[in-house]
């Protein structure tokens, strides 16, 4: 049961078959979720009207909907006793405001839209204030954001591996970044591969508290994404060895271009990667390469396996920047690809610049952020090999 | 949870009628059409927000490549606020969304469980919740017909209206055939020439009509906003829709 449901003052054969109805229906809704409510692979929306792309913003509004959705069932069904008596201490109602009240509420309540107002709510809301060196930069990247968006041209050329300007003002905003949905662990990835660091990245580099909440989104969709997401790699114990994994563990390549991974969050965090599990069916580690078809490719040639050190000459230019096809999702895929279609060729990574540059259309800053690093030359892929204790 | 969201699930909506409150004053006070949705009528979600408060959001939402803007009811310090108001829109649109899964046929004027697999139930709630370019219009609540929200019940032939004080008076011939017994009626007006055409109900709107109160056998009425015209004759016709309601379903505070 993971509702925890209000009193139903409310009698009656129909109100108590409706009653369980609805208990059952919401559970399955809520079980189910993560499974079912789709997001849109293109355009990174989700099918559902917001909020109710929320699953614990769902729960509430479905608890809470319980009692009035009943009331309309004995309503309907009539009878008497509370719900048909007239008795209003029995049915829901709305608390009455005068107007100097309903101003106070409203003044209270967010959303507000001025500039200094928004500057106000932000670092309130995030539960501190920004540090103080990070002040000014803050406000550049908050009218950078929503006004313009990034499409002014970079000012200063990167140097070497450094961060520009631009992204040393993400890396500061890091700390300000809600925990959920792994946007850290992602920031901490995508800044290895801009400063073209390629030490392999494991456990130990995680930001805090990213660890559980990552084994446990892999162990869920392990446990419920559907098997044809899932595929087992049929490995020699050598060929384990090469992963981490001991001789009874499993050794499988999910594949997160998909709705579970998504609404998992692990979509844009690995796409696809090596999940080991141990005999009891345990996640006990994952195993990827953080590389981009928009930016820098990393094709093994050595025999190595993701996750682990990797020689540069096998670092190229990502899918985007090279013949390829587009499968059934546009996205580049390589040339006979069963299934695809032959695209145009290569692209420039101005083209990928143009198709995210407007961030208040819901394009994507990281995307941008990548193919312009790769126009400037810049960019190695990541080894990730994560271990996992496991509760 | 913030208070404000707390109070806002916890109480719903106390309307004084869709425009039409019938009030007597004798020996006792009944008001009727106290307590339904805020909307009536209509299933479509109202999670609409104004441009700046959605330009906002989908700013601060992509810098963070978070596509949700209710983060979590339960956090202390959400970081958008959307107001009471709003937390009760979405909690009706929700309590419809479940009324229209889990009931049989239309879901409306029953209490019946409907048969079907969860699967199929869960269909029609995240349905209901869909943004329109995602919606399945062959199944419940968007097919165009049948079991679709949007049905019409029936089709009647006004031939005089009036309006005084914003409400509307519409007379029929012959008799629209309404029972009194229902207070879920509504209507979509579609009279041909002249100020008649004030009295039309935009369905691009009100797609499933606005609720109206059934007078007599030949006469309805509903709010409707415009100058106030004297009896005129009209030609064209009106499609009958049926809402959320029923036999009883409305509050009728009842003092004596």
């Amino acid at each position: 049961m993971s509702f925890t449901w209000p009193e139903i003052p409310f009698t009656g054969a129909e109100v108590t078959a409706f009653v369980n109805a609805y208990k059952g229906l919401a559970e399955s809704i809520y079980e189910n979720w993560f499974d079912e409510v789709g997001y849109d692979s293109e355009y990174h929306t989700s099918y559902l009207e917001n909020p109710f792309t929320n699953r614990e913003v769902i729960k509430e509004l479905l608890t809470y909907g319980l009692i009035y959705a009943s009331f309309i069932i004995k309503q309907r069904s009539g009878g008497g006793g509370p719900g048909t008596n007239f008795d209003l201490s029995a049915s829901p109602y709305k608390p009455q405001l005068s107007d100097a009240e309903k101003t106070y509420v409203m003044e209270n309540l967010g959303c507000v839209f001025t500039p200094e107002a928004m500057k106000s709510a932000w670092q309130q809301k995030t539960g501190g204030t920004a540090p103080p060196r990070l002040s000014e930069a803050v406000e550049d990247l908050l009218d950078d954001l929503f006004n313009n968006g990034p499409t002014d041209p970079e000012t200063q050329p990167p140097q070497d591996c450094n961060l520009t300007a631009r992204e040393a003002i993400y890396d500061g905003l890091v700390p300000l970044i809600p925990f959920t949905s792994f946007l850290r662990t992602k920031a901490a990835f995508l800044k290895r591969y801009l400063t073209c660091d390629n030490s392999v990245f494991t456990e130990d580099d995680l930001p805090a508290g990213q660890a559980n909440s990552m084994r446990d989104a892999l162990q869920d969709f392990a446990n419920r994404a559907p098997d044809q997401y899932k595929t087992p790699l049929n490995l020699t114990t050598e060929q384990k060895a090469l992963y981490g994994a001991g001789p009874t563990d499993t050794v499988w390549r999910y594949d997160f271009y998909n709705v579970a991974g998504e609404s998992r969050n692990l979509r844009t965090l690995f796409g696809v990667a090596v999940v080991i599990k141990n005999s009891s069916g345990q996640v006990i580690g994952v195993r990827d390469d953080f590389d981009f078809v928009y930016g820098k490719e990393l094709n093994r040639t050595d025999g190595s396996v993701a996750g682990t050190p990797y020689q540069s000459s096998d670092v190229g230019p990502g899918l985007y920047y090279k013949d390829h096809w587009l499968d059934q999702d546009n996205q580049p895929v390589p040339v006979g690809t069963p299934g695809a279609t032959p695209s145009n060729g290569p692209v420039n990574p101005q083209y990928v610049r143009d198709q995210n540059s407007n961030p208040s259309a819901g394009d994507e800053v990281g995307r941008w952020t990548v193919a312009t690093a790769y126009e400037n030359g810049r960019g190695t892929p990541v080894p990730i090999s994560i271990n996992f204790t496991n509760p | 949870m913030l208070t404000s969201y707390s109070l806002a699930l916890k109480h719903l909506s106390l309307n004084t009628g869709a425009g039409v409150t019938n009030i007597s004053i004798g020996s006792s006070l009944t008001i009727f059409d106290m307590q339904n949705f805020n909307d009536p009528m209509n299933i479509i979600p109202s999670s609409e927000l104004n441009s700046s408060c959605s330009r906002y959001m989908i700013g601060r939402s992509s810098a963070f490549e978070d596509n949700q803007y209710i983060t979590s009811l339960d956090l202390e310090s959400p970081y958008h606020d959307v107001g009471y108001g709003k937390i009760q829109e979405y909690l009706e649109d929700v309590t419809k969304a479940m009324l229209l899964a889990i009931l049989d046929g239309d879901s409306k004027r029953t209490t019946t469980v409907g048969i079907g697999s969860s699967y199929a139930k869960r269909k029609i709630f995240y349905n209901t919740l869909y943004k329109e370019r995602y919606r399945d219009k062959t199944i419940k609540p968007w097919v165009n017909s049948g079991i679709g929200w949007t049905a019409t019940h029936s089709v009647v032939n006004p031939v005089f209206v009036s309006r005084t004080n914003n409400i509307a008076i519409v007379t029929t011939s012959p008799a629209h055939g309404l029972s009194t017994a229902f207070d879920d009626w509504g209507i979509v007006m579609n009279l041909n020439t002249g100020i008649a055409t004030s009295f039309n109900i935009s369905t691009s709107t009100y797609p499933n009509g606005v609720p109206i109160t059934v007078v007599d056998a030949n006469t309805f009425k509903y709010a409707n906003n415009g100058i106030n015209t004297s009896t005129t004759s009209v030609t064209g016709t009106a499609d009958v829709k049926v809402g959320w309601g029923g036999t009883s379903i409305n509050l009728h505070l009842y003092f004596t």
